[in-house]
Parts: C-alpha cells; sequence; structure tokens
C-alpha cells in the first residue's frame, strides 16, 4: 500500500489492522492520526465506543459457556406466575405489521432484549409489537400506547425514546426474575410527528442516564419506532 | 463485581471494563502522550486484564488497585519494548504510583472551558449540514444510521460528513493551538 493511501484512509477514518501496523512504524503517519483522533477529542468524541468495539473483537471467545442459573422453588413459582400473569394480562402474539432489519451493530449483541408491548389505541388488546435491539425497527400507529419491558427482569436498564418534540428517560431497576417494566406506560403520539429513537443500555453501577452510561462505556443499542399516521 | 471478575467469563470481564475503561484510560494518558500509542497500551492492559483475570484473587484486596498496578506494569514494559523512556514525569519506584496516576491530569478541568468556547465558534463557521452533522456524531455520539435517518441522508453520506468537519477542524488554527496548549 502507497504512503498516500495511508494518509488517504487515515482521513477517511478507515483504520483497520493493517494501518494500524503501519502506524506503529510510521512517525509521520503516527503524528497525523494523532493531531485527527485529539480533534475528534477536542470535538466531543472520546473514542470511547471504538476501544469498546476493537477490545471486544480482539478478546479470544469463551470456551465455557455459563451453564444456566438454578432456579429455586420459590424464584421458579414466582417466575411462572409473572409468565402467567403477563400472557394472561398482555397476550402477546406476533404481529404481521413489525417490519424486521438487519442489525446495524456488527459485534455488539445486546445482552437483553427491550420488549415492546402496547395497544394499537386506547381500548383496544395489548399485543407484542417489537422485540428491540434484535429488531431494529417496529411501526407502530400514532394513537399507540406503549409499555416497555426488558427481559431478563434482573437488567438494569437505562432506555430513551427521542422524537421531534420531547424525549423520555425510562429505568428498570432490576428486581423482576422475568421481565422488569422499563418506566411508566406512554403514548406514542406526545413525541410529535416523525419516528421514535429508542436507545437503551445496561446501567453500569451508580449510574443513572444514558448519556453517562456511554461515557462510562457501556454499549448503546438502537432502534426506530416507525410512527404511521 | 469483584468476585465475580474473579471467577471469570466474559460478562464479568466486561461488567469490570464498562466500570473501569475511563480510568484505564487516565492512567495510560500518564505514560503516553500521543493518541495512538494510549489507544494501543489501553488495548494491551484490558487484553492482560482479561488473561490475568482467574489470578485476581478478590481476598487479597479490590480490584480497583489491582487493575492500576497491572495497567502501569504494563505501560512500563511496553515503553521498555520500544527502549523508551516514558515522555512524562513517570515516578522511577512503583511506591508514588498510585498517587500519581491518580492525580487530575494538567489538560482536565481548566482547558475543556476554553475548548468548548472554541469549538462553537468553529461550529458556527460550519455550513449548516456540517454543523448539524458535528453536532450529533461528536457531541451527542450518534450512530450513522441515526445521523443519516435524522438528516436525511444515507450513511455513507454522515461518515463522509463526520470525516470532512474533523479534518476541517484539524486546520483550524485557533482551534489547534488551543489543543497544544491544553496540553502542555
Ligand atoms: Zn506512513
Amino acid at each position: 500500500m502507497s504512503l498516500a493511501l495511508f494518509r488517504e484512509r487515515i482521513e477517511a477514518g478507515d483504520v483497520d489492522e493493517t494501518v494500524r501496523a503501519h502506524l506503529r512504524g510510521c512517525h509521520e503517519c503516527r503524528a497525523h492520526y494523532d493531531l485527527l483522533a485529539r480533534t475528534a477529542r477536542a470535538l466531543g468524541d472520546d473514542g470511547a465506543a471504538r476501544e469498546r468495539e476493537r477490545l471486544f473483537a480482539a478478546l479470544p471467545k469463551d470456551a465455557e459457556r455459563k451453564p444456566p442459573p438454578r432456579i429455586g422453588w420459590l424464584a421458579a413459582v414466582a417466575a411462572l406466575l409473572l409468565a402467567v400473569a403477563t400472557a394472561l394480562a398482555l397476550r402477546p402474539r406476533e404481529n404481521p405489521d413489525v417490519m424486521l432489519r438487519g442489525g446495524e451493530d456488527p459485534g455488539a449483541e445486546a445482552p437483553f432484549s427491550l420488549r415492546v408491548y402496547g395497544k394499537d389505541a386506547p381500548g383496544q388488546p395489548v399485543r407484542l409489537i417489537a422485540d428491540f435491539p434484535g429488531s431494529k425497527e417496529a411501526s407502530v400507529g400514532v394513537r399507540s400506547e406503549l409499555q416497555y419491558f426488558v427481559k431478563p427482569g434482573t437488567t438494569r436498564l437505562l432506555v430513551e425514546s427521542r422524537g421531534a418534540n420531547r424525549t423520555l428517560p425510562a429505568s428498570s431497576d432490576g428486581s423482576a426474575v422475568d421481565l422488569s417494566p422499563v418506566g411508566k406506560a406512554f403514548s406514542v403520539g406526545a413525541f410529535g410527528p416523525g419516528n421514535v429513537e429508542v436507545c437503551a443500555a445496561v446501567a453500569p453501577p451508580g449510574i443513572t442516564t444514558l448519556a453517562d452510561a456511554v461515557k462510562a462505556g457501556a454499549v448503546r443499542h438502537c432502534s426506530t419506532l416507525v410512527v404511521t399516521p | 463485581m469483584d468476585a465475580r471478575f474473579a471467577r471469570g467469563g466474559r460478562d464479568a470481564f466486561a461488567e469490570v471494563y464498562s466500570a473501569h475503561a475511563p480510568d484505564v484510560r487516565r492512567w495510560v494518558r500518564r505514560f503516553f502522550d500521543g493518541s495512538f500509542e494510549q489507544e494501543e497500551a489501553v488495548q494491551e492492559v484490558w487484553l492482560t486484564a482479561h488473561r490475568m483475570q482467574r489470578r485476581y484473587d478478590p481476598s487479597k484486596g479490590p480490584l480497583l488497585p489491582w487493575l492500576r498496578a497491572l495497567c502501569s506494569n504494563r505501560c512500563r514494559e511496553l515503553l521498555r519494548a520500544a527502549s523508551r523512556r516514558p515522555s512524562s514525569d513517570v515516578p522511577v519506584d512503583d511506591i508514588s504510583d498510585a498517587l500519581w496516576l491518580d492525580a487530575p491530569g494538567p489538560d482536565d478541568a481548566v482547558h475543556s472551558a476554553a475548548l468548548r468556547a472554541e469549538v462553537a465558534r468553529f461550529a458556527a463557521t460550519l455550513p449548516q449540514d456540517e454543523a448539524r452533522a458535528l453536532q450529533l456524531v461528536f457531541v451527542e455520539q450518534r450512530s450513522h444510521a441515526e445521523v443519516a435517518r435524522e438528516l436525511g441522508i444515507d450513511e455513507r453520506r454522515s461518515k463522509y460528513l463526520k470525516q470532512k468537519v474533523l479534518l476541517a477542524a484539524s486546520r483550524d488554527e485557533k482551534l489547534v493551538a488551543l489543543m497544544r496548549e491544553a496540553r502542555s
């Protein structure tokens, strides 16, 4: 690869392990890289997301998969009751309207699933609308009422739903076994026109906002509620 | 968290990484000045921590000092391997390590306000789409997919705008001067 090409790739932000190998030995390219990295930091990008992605790609895959946790009698009954109660109350079923699309967070497998349950309009039956971030997109009507849940219920999850008019933060306290509610029920119309961006991350200890969680290295998983009239 | 880490496994490692990534970054900055070398060292430190995960013994003390010692040892090894003296004022013994590593960096608080003002001035010189891209990509740390949706462009264009803004900023004399000052 020619030297000009390395410089071009650095400027294009296209820095893979080949470019990094060159940077280790080339003072001039490294100085250029450093200037751009320092500039990015000044602009607000501390490189934490890239650092995490590169590190976890380099880790050897877990040889031992953890055995499933042994559930005690009490917990098992509680989980069963909760599952039955949830099934009765919410009657989740597959929704043919949900649009699924491939992931856009390569390598970042979410350790949780954010279930979106809701009614298409007040008075309608509750159904399972989406399973984020596995499905990156789901459509909902503008009159829908939604409630988020997180699975496993022990996850302390921070969620931010962002629409044109408002951003709604929500969190789960991680106290349930199977499903924990995340925030309160809300109506989609309150976000104003257009889609709602739903981003979530597992809360590092002591952290209560999504922005702080990301700063602390947590991976943010984002999906979209496509709002239809 | 410390005991979970000691039992091994990727999840426990990820949890510790999430909690202490900013600490390791801060410590490494005391050993290396350049961003590239800092990134390489951070990666080395965490890969070493992953290899040593099961050797950590929580009965001998909390995780943070263990991680700090591991970090400073690895950074010293990296400097030795490059036959280099540390570019900063690294203490010669380990005794004052903790104090030195956890002291606030020279650039932290004082310059960040001035830098923010300078970034705002720079942003005001940009065309509207680039200024929006700066806000979304750098300040709000949104993904290119999100930026693309927000601005009604495709992801390629979002990536292009990001790099364009970054290059322009790296050529902005006042901004670069202030960044230099912040590190001295
Ligand atoms: Zn070069």
